[in-house]
């Protein structure tokens, strides 16, 4: 007999279609065991799912639905904080109250999500290496996959907390998908992750500035041919920025990196505004 | 407002009423009428003694703000005129700065903060940068005239001392 899952279930009735029987389940009663206990990255092709369903339980015939009570994690969590009084909640899993991997999304011994480890950077939390000519492809690649198994869609039946943590994850994660993917931002937030902080800051620069302030008037006042001929230098200008930025984060000179960045900056927005203009 | 909403069917779903209810949302009256109108564009001749020449930009939007001062001989300021490439803000926030630094003296323009202009425009926290360019396209065109004019004004207090 196969199960069927409906979206506003009635309880065990039975279904002909074309001479198969159909049950259909409510899917509050139903739970989901898995098999094979292995790191995440591994999920996909490993995974088996056997759906058992439990016994009546007299509770959901009620006809006023109660509101589940929302469990809080704020309760004292386990056998280590016995053993270790400088413990953090963060080392254990609220659930099975195993020790984590570090910078992990999920528990190893029951594959349940942890909450959102805030002290790691958008590096870390997306898995690539923290390095400024970052691989664009790779970067989109690891975001997808992320996205694919932190999702809130796919926790919304299991539960409050999962489910929160789920959605503070997936922001995150898209906050620094975002900042990593466009150059002047990435450039500007490793400056800040090594405490050059480019909020307010005012550039008094006046060749650089004069030089942007005309080839700007240039954009809005000229011919299509001048553009295209300003769209390519400014192309050249930002792969020897670039690749003076990488070397700059590389030797850690980061005086030379937040120049490099203003100008960068620029560059971006003439680009911009030229892209704007020309198609 | 509502008298607005319940005039004719026409009126109603013409697109100038849709988007002027939209930007009164966002945007504040005032950045919008300096935005649409803006006052005493363009920029003067460098070369000039009594013209003090500022640039500025921010690195947190990429945007160029110039600022031209022309200032008389008893050091106030008569004319001023701005050049921005940005943001709504950062036009409006120049095009306030150039009004209210007129008739002032440069101690007195020294003194403009960044709140004033951003309590005028009521900027909110996401645009403050663009005040704080303001001020300091203020601050850096005064730097540049009394770089030309040194023995002209003394700018931290006594002034009525070494007026020439």
């Amino acid at each position: 007999m196969l199960n069927l899952f409906f979206s506003n279930p009635t309880k065990n009735q039975f279904l002909n279609f074309k001479g198969i029987l159909f049950q259909t389940v409510d899917p509050r009663k139903v739970f989901n065991f898995q098999t094979s206990i292995q790191p995440p990255s591994s999920l996909g092709s490993n995974k088996y799912f056997f759906n058992f369903i439990k016994q009546d339980d007299h509770s959901l015939h009620h006809k006023h639905k109660h509101k589940r009570k929302q469990k809080t994690v704020n309760e004292p969590c386990c056998v280590n904080c016995e053993e270790r009084k400088d413990c953090q909640k963060q080392e254990c899993c609220w659930h099975c109250e195993k020790e984590l991997e570090a910078n992990c999304l999920f528990c190893i011994g029951c594959q349940k999500i942890q909450p959102p480890n805030e002290k790691s950077d958008y590096f870390e939390l997306l898995g690539v290496e923290k390095r400024f000519d970052l691989d664009i492809n790779k970067l989109s690649d690891s975001f997808k996959n992320l996205q694919k198994q932190v999702h809130p869609d796919k926790f919304h039946f299991n539960g409050g907390d999962e489910h929160r943590f789920s959605k503070k994850i997936s922001t995150n994660i898209n906050r620094a998908y975002k900042t990593l993917k466009k150059d002047n931002l990435r450039a500007k937030y490793m400056l800040e992750l090594n405490g050059f902080s480019s909020e307010n800051k005012i550039i008094n620069d006046p060749e650089l500035l004069m030089e942007q302030l005309e080839k700007r008037q240039l954009v809005e006042t000229g011919e299509i041919s001048l553009l295209e001929k300003l769209q390519k230098e400014n192309d050249k200008e930002k792969m020897e920025i670039k690749k003076k930025l990488t070397k700059a984060f590389e030797e850690k000179n980061f005086k030379a990196a937040e120049d490099y960045t203003i100008k960068l900056q620029y560059i971006v927005k003439l680009e911009e505004q030229l892209h704007d203009k020309l198609f | 407002m509502i008298s607005l909403i319940f005039k004719t069917s026409t009126q109603l779903f013409s697109p100038k009423l849709v988007t002027q209810t939209l930007i009164k949302r966002f945007y504040d009256e005032k950045v919008i009428d300096h935005f649409e109108n803006p006052r005493n564009v363009g920029s003067m001749d460098k070369k000039k003694k009594s013209v003090g020449s500022g640039i500025v930009g921010s690195l947190a939007c990429g945007d160029v703000m110039r600022l031209d001062i022309d200032v008389d001989d008893e050091g106030v300021i008569k004319k001023a005129l701005f050049k921005t490439f940005g943001c709504g803000s950062a036009i409006a926030s120049s095009s306030l700065v150039t009004e209210m630094v007129k008739g002032k003296s440069i101690n007195e323009a020294m003194e403009i903060t960044n709140s004033e202009i951003a309590v005028e425009l009521s900027l909110p926290p996401v645009k403050m940068h663009c005040s704080m360019l303001a001020q300091d396209a203020v601050r850096s065109a005064i730097c540049n005239w009394k770089e030309k004019n040194p023995d002209h004004f003394c700018v931290c207090g006594g002034d009525e001392q070494n007026k020439n």
